[in-house]
């Protein structure tokens, strides 16, 4: 059973790298369907942590599978997971490099560009749904999430921390005024 | 180098990994390409840990939920915008927008596998794409 864990993190993650088109947000949904709904190795409140957790710690976002592997089977299950995610995206990588490079300019590069566009954009609705569908996001949540969508694209250079932290405040102080309304 | 990060957004992965996989490679090959991504691999990976065994630690508190939440929320946030943009640049005409629609669809609604899901949409997106009077898909 021990020694499957870390196979299984690996066949959970390894195909998620190679589908990460437009990076880690493209990914949410089938890694939050997968380890959740699936293998129940975590619950939907453990992964909305994880998926905070990732967000403000520095690195990329896709540190939430560095977490997720954690979480299973402590530092190995994390080195594990992580690899599985970032090895084979990278080795297509190193490859697409090569022939890129040897056909620069070809036709078949703005058809890839354009075709793989879409598909990346249905991705991250995707994930946004799975997110918001764990966390059971009620109004609060959705509102949150489009102010600061908006708010970045008014001004695209606030710094994504102060959004954390204005989406932190928000919920913080939400929940501070309820206490104080039933506190008594 | 703009190519290169052109290059890394098309390339499934985390952009960063990708630019900085094709950086090292064409500074020092493949050694350059893996010095590269250990080298921006590490600390992330420990830095990440050692912030959720913190959050581990006090996670319990109430006012703590709240705000993990309203990170959730924001992070959410940061993703919506990033569809939003693909979508307005990308899924410009029909053809396009009904691919989105297919891939959230498949994705987010039903949980399809999402290689297999991909191996049939991508090229048939990308056929779609391909420059009117160039080489046939």
């Amino acid at each position: 059973m021990r020694e499957n864990i870390y196979l299984s993190l690996a066949l959970v993650m390894a195909p998620l790298s190679l589908a990460a088109i437009g990076g880690a947000p493209s990914i949410f949904a089938p890694m939050q369907h997968e380890t959740v709904d699936i293998y129940h190795w975590l619950t939907a409140r453990e992964f909305v942590e994880i998926f905070a957790v990732a967000k403000f710690a520095p690195g990329p976002g896709a540190m939430v599978s560095t977490l997720i592997g954690y979480k299973v089977a402590g530092w190995l299950g994390a080195l594990v997971s992580t690899l599985a995610l970032f090895l084979p995206s990278s080795l297509l990588c190193l490859a697409v490099t090569q022939a890129w490079n040897r056909h620069r300019g070809k036709l078949w590069h703005k058809a890839v560009e354009d075709g793989l566009g879409p598909i990346a954009a249905g991705l991250m609705f995707a994930g946004v749904l799975a997110i918001f569908r764990l966390a059971e996001a009620g109004p609060l949540s959705w509102l949150v999430a489009i102010v600061v969508a908006v708010i970045l694209s008014l001004r695209s250079k606030v710094h994504p921390f102060a959004l954390l932290a204005l989406g932190a405040a928000v919920f913080a102080g939400v929940w501070l005024s309820g206490f104080q309304a039933t506190g008594f | 180098m703009l190519s290169g990060i052109a290059l890394s957004q098309i390339v499934p992965g985390a952009n960063v990994t990708n630019t900085c996989v094709y950086v090292g490679n064409r500074l020092r090959g493949l050694p350059g390409a893996v010095a590269a991504l250990v080298g921006l691999m590490t600390v992330p990976f420990w830095a990440t840990i050692v912030v959720y065994s913190l959050w581990d630690q006090i996670s319990s508190v109430p006012l703590l939920q709240a705000v993990v939440d309203g990170v959730a929320a924001s992070a959410v946030g940061l993703n919506l915008r990033l569809a939003y943009v693909g979508a307005r640049r990308s899924a410009r005409r029909l053809t396009s927008f009904a691919i989105m629609l297919a891939t959230f669809t498949a994705i987010g609604l039903l949980h399809w596998p999402i290689l297999p899901v991909l191996f049939v949409l991508a090229p048939l997106s990308i056929a779609l794409a391909w420059p009117r009077g160039g080489v046939d898909a």
